[in-house]
């Protein structure tokens, strides 16, 4: 082989726009472990990992996972990939049905239509064995996945309340399994909080998860609204301060915010038009949050209470769900008012998709978006 | 009705008669055929190797034009098939080769499988080294550089 044939059959001649489209192709954990090939490769992953990070959120659509990646400036978003979920106690290759997907570290804990649990690395399409919980019928179940920073080892709390209704007095136990034993234990009960239905599903920051809730004890006339945090180190639960004074807003969602991966609240002012976003820093020192206000926007149309958000600074806008025209796949832009439809029919067309879209069942979307989680890319 | 043919002339000189159709599917010889009809056209930084591989790859991928009827040589599920052996079959610098050529040439459906072969690959291996060796590719990170980036990645599962 001469000099130059050796030279043309090296990657590292490949123009960057090539190698690139072939990365991209490559599953987000392998691309990890191969940033060391090169420095050429190296400053190649890390670029695209940073864009992907960027733009790709996890979606819930009528009980099927999808990652997408959506593109603010042009307003479009595509399906990058259904993660498909296999029951690994069944041998036929059906789909398992997902009622609700949560996250923790880009990790995933999906509840399935038959209240069992998995644990899913979406990355590296692992999954944990699948979780039944002590008492698997109730629908209100909350449950949520964090991290001990005692071990590093993640837990699934499990909130269930015992009594009528929410937002009333109940009785509110509480249990945690761990990956290590294999088993839940109880951990506590309560009477002092309830989680709401809209707020029941939480958020989580730093391994631990995040809660709106009401404070029943105070006879106000209009309720007030307290953070509850569940700390999966000392698995307790724990008040957290809002901010500013609590009653000149209303309190609406939970997220995290993109960059900084950090937990903010999304409250209305002024006969609700204008919302604001406000940013939760932890202060080392106490180990307090302290709120600073991150983004405000007007809205056009009603928001649910409780819903899933991405906060975008750059942009001014939020994104979130929305059943705006009775479309399924739709993502409404508040601050533009503009809306997006999650464009399944064209993954055909996208080449740098990791997996083919042969599969006519992954067609139909026929349901609300009911989840937006942020996705934390494992390289940070 | 005779089809029209075009001659395609490799790096070494060897000249490939093929129909217009078949080689119209790379876009820039499809703009060439327009500009200069009637002369054979120098592909000098083509081996005769890749070219009639890629001459192979635009065979079976031809949709014929005969005034009527789906004449698609091939159902769309065969295809892929084809396509899946077609690039096993090559090996790792070929294949290196022949996407560079698909990508001069302009054939996105051929770039398409040739990427997805490489990212494939790309995938298959085990760890950097793997790598390197499979792509001739040179280390140049230090120990300390490496155990740096190890330590970036450090993601639990």
């Amino acid at each position: 082989m001469t000099g130059q044939e050796k030279k043309s059959r090296n990657t590292i001649h490949l123009p960057d726009d090539l190698l690139v489209e072939i990365l991209s192709r490559v599953q987000d954990a392998s691309l990890a472990r191969f940033r060391s090939t090169s420095k050429g490769w190296n400053s190649l992953i890390k670029k695209e990992v940073r864009r992907a990070k960027k733009s790709l959120v996890v979606m819930l659509i009528d009980c099927r996972v999808y990652s997408v990646r959506f593109d603010l400036h042009d307003n479009v978003a595509k399906v990058r990939s259904q993660l498909s979920l296999n029951d690994p106690l069944s041998n036929s290759s059906e789909e398992v049905d997902v009622r609700r997907v949560s996250h923790c570290d880009g990790l995933l804990l999906c509840t399935t239509m038959d209240e069992r649990l998995v644990v899913w690395n979406p990355c590296s399409g692992e999954t944990s064995r699948i979780i039944k919980p002590i008492n698997s019928h109730y629908y209100t179940d909350t449950y949520a996945l964090g991290k001990s920073t005692r071990n590093n080892e993640y837990k699934i709390l499990r909130v269930h309340h015992r009594g009528h209704g929410f937002g009333w007095q109940c009785l509110v136990n509480y249990e945690i399994y761990d990956f290590t034993s294999n088993l839940w234990r109880v951990v506590g009960e309560t009477r002092e909080w309830s989680l709401p239905g809209a707020w029941q599903y939480g958020t989580s920051v730093d391994g631990n998860t995040y809660w709106l809730s009401y404070d029943i004890n105070q006879a106000c006339p209009r309720n007030v609204n307290t953070l509850g945090c569940f700390d999966f180190t000392t698995e307790r639960f724990r008040c957290v301060p809002l901010p500013v004074d609590p009653l000149s807003y209303y309190v609406y969602a939970l997220s995290v915010t993109r960059e900084e991966q950090k937990l903010c609240l999304l409250a209305y002012r002024d006969e609700r038009h204008n919302i604001d976003i406000w940013m939760a820093t932890k202060i080392k020192s106490t180990g307090d949050m302290s709120w600073s206000k991150f983004l405000s926007v007007k809205r056009t149309h009603s928001l649910c209470n409780g819903m899933s958000f991405l906060a975008d600074r750059e942009n001014k806008v939020l994104v979130c769900p929305t059943k705006y025209k009775n479309a399924s796949n739709c993502l409404h832009i508040v601050g533009t008012d503009k809306y997006i439809q999650v464009d399944h029919h064209d993954v055909g067309s996208e080449s740098s998709l990791p997996y083919r879209y042969d599969d006519p069942t992954l067609v139909q979307i026929q349901r609300g978006s009911l989840g937006v989680g942020t996705w934390k890319a494992p390289m940070t | 009705m005779s089809k029209k043919m075009i001659v395609l002339k490799s790096s070494e000189g060897v000249s490939f008669v093929v129909e217009e159709a078949v080689a119209r599917q790379s876009k820039i010889i499809s703009f060439l055929v327009e500009e200069f009809p009637d002369r054979e056209l120098p592909l000098t930084n083509m081996t005769s190797e890749i070219l009639r591989k890629t001459i192979e790859y635009c065979k079976k991928h031809v949709v014929e034009d005969d005034g009527g009827g789906d004449s698609s040589s091939s159902s769309s599920g065969d295809l892929k098939e084809w396509d899946v052996k077609f690039v096993a079959e090559i090996d790792q610098p070929r294949l290196m080769d022949l996407l560079m050529a698909a990508n001069y040439l302009d054939i996105p459906s051929l770039l398409d499988v040739t990427c997805q072969k490489v990212a494939d690959t790309i995938a298959a291996c085990n760890d950097e080294k793997e790598i390197r060796a499979t792509f001739n590719i040179e280390n140049d990170f230090t120990e300390e550089e490496v155990e740096a980036i190890r330590m970036e990645n450090q993601y639990p599962i």
